[in-house]
């Protein structure tokens, strides 16, 4: 940057409303800009005596650019007090930019840039309409791609139960997360440009089956990521940290088997809980991190229809509070119930926070994309397992 | 919690109209703006949303006094009650000074307006505030209706339906034709001053 900015901040902490008004209401001069990591160039407003004036983002101009900014959740602002004298292409007061802005994001018109964002699925029945959440990366290290390869529209790019080991980053396109269940094959989620396709354990160890179906939703291009060089790092890294990314691969694994399961019946949560003790109750401020000795844990959120059980965890995998991967699980979104026999060995959340910290941004951005996948697939089970819930007394009346 | 400007030297609050879709609240905000030209500064914003509409205007009060020696501003909104508005009621909730809500007097809208007081309380809370402690104001709006043969509530009975607990001031209305509309304003301002000034005090 070529000059200091006089504020700068994240937008998912002050969402640009508030900014707009904050700005407004001091009546600054000057040029906002907006970074994302999802998005390739940064964005600018045009502000004069607290009105925007004009905005550019991307291949938007004027108040386009402006309202595709409300979207950008994820991202970072800085704010240059400095005068131009600008065309006012904007015309509209302030606040009422903001609350347009505002709607059109909440209803779905302006997308969300993030890693998560919804698409509205195609209207199946009239108002069931259910929302596909799509998960996205950040951009990718091309470093890491060796070949890229193309898929047309509806072409299926792996099998559920099939073997394969390659590993995909999504370069151009969309792509749907099927599961197979008895009534038939659900979408889970839809990955488009920098998410990960493919399983961790698939690529390290070797001739792993595919947990889930992946179709190509649009015409997709995928990169094939650099095999012989996500080893050589996965190889450095200390046991510990390697038993996490598994742990984290297979509990995604188990998280999708779970939402499959809830799109078909509500969960009977009474059985799984009976004999077991609350290990991490949930939204405790508990920070230790454990690897599963002996025993087993049930990762569990609490509902108010009762508990929901998302992943049964066996020996080896890693349960507790990880500050830097947001899975939505425990401590603060799930509680971890344990067998009485269960033996825990503590970790050292610290070592393990740095030395994600110090992994090659593909690798983080593997780890990221497992975590978002884990934190959208629970809450589709979440939304399933209600659903299903409240439609069964409507059943049943005449 | 109002905006001090310290740039201006003026204290912007913000005064929201809450209450069931098609209660009147646009109505009212709609006559104010109307009635009260010279105390408005600028446009009335008007943001069409599913079912609803979303208004805001800037209001200058007059004879209400300073806090602080700074004059004061009142923001009006109304709130889309629609659940996937929650940006809009995020951005309009947050930092809420003072509440009417606008409740409807038709017989058929009874379970209505007791949700909509409910998901008020839900909503303030969710943004870090309480119904009991944000200065608030009810209206019984549509009165006018009686006398069209419309079967309306008892005033008595929508005050045990809404106010029991929270034993607020109330008004009958009628915002179709503007009666009680100022009252309603004055009396929710009025107490969203007196508010302001407790909490000035403890500041210091």
């Amino acid at each position: 940057m070529e000059k200091q900015a006089a504020l700068a901040g994240k937008l998912n902490f002050i969402h640009l409303g508030d900014l707009l008004q904050l700005l407004g209401s001091n009546g600054s001069t000057g040029r906002l800009e907006v970074t994302s990591r999802y998005v390739q160039n940064a964005a600018t407003v045009f502000i004069e005596n607290g009105n925007p004036v004009d905005a550019c983002a991307g291949e938007l101009t004027g108040l386009p650019a402006l309202f595709a900014l409300f979207g950008w959740t994820e991202a970072a602002f800085a704010f240059f007090p400095e005068f131009h004298r600008h065309p006012r292409e904007i015309q509209r007061s302030r606040m009422e930019i903001i609350l347009d802005g505002l709607r059109m994001l909440d209803d779905g018109k302006t997308p969300k840039v993030g890693p998560v964002s919804f698409l509205k699925a195609a209207r199946q029945d009239d108002d069931k309409q259910r929302a596909v959440p799509l998960i996205r990366g950040p951009l990718v290290d091309y470093m890491y791609v060796v070949d890229e390869e193309n898929f047309v529209r509806g072409e299926t790019i792996a099998l559920e139960g099939s073997h394969g080991n390659w590993l995909w980053v999504v370069l151009e396109g969309v792509v749907d997360m099927i599961k197979d269940t008895p009534q038939g094959p659900v979408t889970l989620l839809k990955i488009g440009d920098g998410g990960f396709l493919g399983s961790l354990e698939s690529f390290f160890r070797q001739g792993k089956s595919r947990r889930a179906t992946v179709i190509a939703a649009s015409d997709v291009q995928l990169g094939v990521l650099d095999a012989q060089r996500l080893s050589n790092e996965y190889a450095l890294m200390s046991v510990n940290f390697r038993d996490l990314m598994l742990s984290l691969d297979s509990r995604l694994k188990k998280v999708s088997s779970r939402a499959a399961a809830a799109f078909q019946a509500p969960d009977e949560m009474a059985e799984g809980l009976r004999d077991m003790k609350v290990l991490i109750p949930q939204s405790s401020a508990d920070g230790r991190v454990f690897c599963i000795e002996k025993g087993e844990a049930l990762v569990c959120r609490e509902t108010p229809t009762g508990f929901l059980r998302f992943a049964r965890l066996g020996p080896g995998e890693i349960i507790g509070c990880l500050p830097f991967l947001n899975a939505g699980h425990e401590p603060h979104s799930a509680g971890v119930f344990a067998s009485p026999n269960i033996e825990l060995r503590e970790l050292d959340p610290i070592g393990l926070a740095d030395e994600f910290h110090r992994l090659s941004t593909t690798m983080r951005n593997i780890l990221n994309n497992i975590a978002t996948s884990i934190s959208v697939t629970t809450m589709l089970t979440c939304d399933w397992n209600c659903r299903v819930k409240q439609e069964e007394p409507i059943r049943e009346q005449p | 919690m109002a905006i001090f400007n310290l740039k201006k030297r003026v204290i912007e609050c913000k005064i929201v109209y809450y209450g069931p879709g098609r209660c009147g609240k646009t109505t009212n905000l709609e006559y104010i703006f109307k009635a009260y030209k010279k105390q408005i500064k600028g446009e009335m914003v008007s943001i069409n949303t599913e079912g609803d509409r979303t208004l805001f205007f800037d209001f200058l009060p007059i004879g209400l006094g300073k806090v602080k020696g700074c004059d004061v501003r009142v923001q009006l909104y109304t709130v889309p009650g629609q659940v996937q508005y929650s940006s809009t009621r995020k951005l309009v909730l947050r930092g809420v000074d003072g509440v009417v809500f606008v409740a409807d007097s038709l017989k058929v809208r009874r379970e209505k307006n007791m949700e909509s007081l409910q998901d008020l309380q839900k909503n303030l809370k969710e943004y870090g505030s309480s119904v009991f402690k944000t200065p608030l104001v009810m209206q019984f709006n549509k009165r006018d209706l009686a006398g069209q043969g419309i079967p309306l509530m008892s005033v008595e009975q929508m005050a045990r339906d809404l106010n029991r607990q929270l034993k607020v001031p109330y008004f009958e209305t009628s915002a179709f034709l503007g009666q009680g509309v100022g009252q309603t304003l004055k009396e929710c301002m009025k107490l969203t001053l007196q508010s302001l000034q407790k909490q000035v005090q403890w500041a210091q």
